[in-house]
């Protein structure tokens, strides 16, 4: 055969195997392993779920009645304060503009002296120095 | 212990003011009654713009501290305001300045309050955030008036019965308080002067312990100046009223009630006070109690 330029240049020759291939059976090694996996996961999934269901079984507990409810008797039974919304607080951005915060200052009671009847006098006309009561004159 | 009686007349709160005092230190205590005079128109003149009062129509709702004593007035006023069903109300200012009364009667001086001031018929707003802090609801104004003379009446009375006085008597335009102990031989007539026939006197009163105040619609208007009526609200033919009280303050407070209701003569016998009023026609009425007070 002659070596043409404007042909492609021969594949290289295919090298046969010198030596025999493995045979890929499983083995018991990795029986071994893969049983082993499956029992782990098995036990992990079982302890998670056991833990789940007993604090479970806790939270639902109903509590025990006792009958008589323990109220001191001179006690005035007050009014359960009614549930109120939650309140979602939105999130902050951090990049804004900090505000001042304005806080409502506290509110306290001032008492004031209760209205009352004045004492009479009791020596009627003794010369003494008259005062007038005149409406701001 | 001698006793001395000391007696000094000035011009305070735009009105004449005598102050009676008997005590082993009387010159002292009259001249402690005096500077306290001074101490409280200082802060409650509207005529002057640093007092507690100006600067609280000022502040446009806003927290002020303000001496105790402020406090104590304006609450007296919140508690005046309900006792009286809204008859006595310290916030009736923005309307007695557009009738023209801005000046002082007695010194220099004029009222400043902010041009969006309202009148308010409820005095729930106002707020104590301490014994020196109060707020004021924005656009409302307060006005000490008759009541601020009847407090520093009780005040000036209080602190010389404080210090040892044996007898004390302070008026102050017509709100007159006494105080004396049972063993004074003093004896504190009071002549109610008619408020439009000036040199009447419509009845005389004796006092122990108490006191009386005197409010007419013309207080307001002297020598020509000021306004014919400065007691807004409800009309009626009422000119003038007194009433006799344990203090002063209240003793102001229920005179305004008088004036603005019909038959106010009822409600002061309801709470165990005395009162008087004048009608515009010169008639004069007196409550059932007004007798327990008045010489024969």
């Amino acid at each position: 055969m002659m070596n043409d330029p404007l042909l492609p240049p021969p594949p290289p020759p295919v090298s046969s195997r010198t030596t025999p291939k493995k045979s890929r059976r499983p083995g018991v090694a990795n029986s071994a392993k893969i049983l082993a996996t499956g029992l782990a996961t098995t036990a992990t999934l079982g302890l998670t779920a056991g833990y789940a269901l007993a604090s479970k079984t806790e939270t639902n507990q109903a509590p025990v009645n006792t009958g008589t409810p323990s109220v001191p008797t001179n006690a005035t039974p007050t009014v359960p304060a009614p549930a109120t919304p939650e309140i979602v607080t939105p999130s902050v951005d951090n990049n804004s503009v900090a505000t001042p915060e304005v806080t409502n200052p506290p509110v306290v009671e001032i008492p004031v002296p209760t209205v009352a009847p004045a004492q009479p006098g009791n020596s009627w006309g003794n010369g003494g120095n008259n005062q007038q009561s005149s409406g701001s004159r | 212990m001698l006793t001395l009686s000391s007696t000094r007349e000035v011009i305070a709160m735009g009105v004449h003011c005598r102050i009676d005092i008997a005590a082993p230190q009387a010159p002292l205590l009259v001249d402690s009654a005096i500077q306290l005079l001074t101490d409280l128109e200082n802060l409650w003149s509207r005529f002057r713009p640093t007092s507690d009062i100006s600067r609280l129509n000022q502040a446009n709702g806003l927290p002020l501290h303000v001496d105790s004593r402020t406090i104590s007035l304006i609450a007296a006023m919140k508690q005046a305001h309900v006792d009286t069903r809204g008859s006595f109300n310290p916030c009736q200012l923005p309307t007695q300045i557009a009738m023209g009364d801005i000046r002082s009667l007695r010194s220099p001086g004029n009222t400043v309050i902010p041009h969006n001031s309202g009148v308010f018929a409820s005095l729930e707003e106002i707020q104590f955030h301490s014994t020196s802090s109060v707020s004021l609801p924005p656009h409302m104004t307060l006005d000490a008036g008759g009541i601020g003379k009847g407090f520093a009446v009780d005040l000036i009375a209080q602190q010389a019965i404080e210090h040892g006085a044996t007898y004390v008597c302070v008026n102050l335009g017509g709100d007159i308080r006494v105080n004396e102990a049972s063993s004074t031989p003093h004896d504190s007539p009071v002549d109610i002067m008619h408020p439009l026939q000036h040199d009447t006197i419509v009845s005389t009163i004796s006092l122990r312990n108490g006191a009386v105040a005197t409010s007419a619609r013309n207080a307001r208007q002297r020598d020509g100046r000021g306004i014919h009526n400065h007691i807004m609200g409800t009309d009626t033919d009422i000119v003038g009223a007194s009433v006799i009280a344990s203090s002063a303050t209240w003793a102001d407070v229920w005179t305004k009630h008088l004036i603005l209701t019909a038959n106010g003569l009822q409600d002061v016998d309801n709470v165990g006070l005395a009162g008087l009023i004048v009608w515009s026609d010169g008639r004069v009425e007196k409550s059932h109690h007004w007798k327990d007070f008045e010489q024969c």
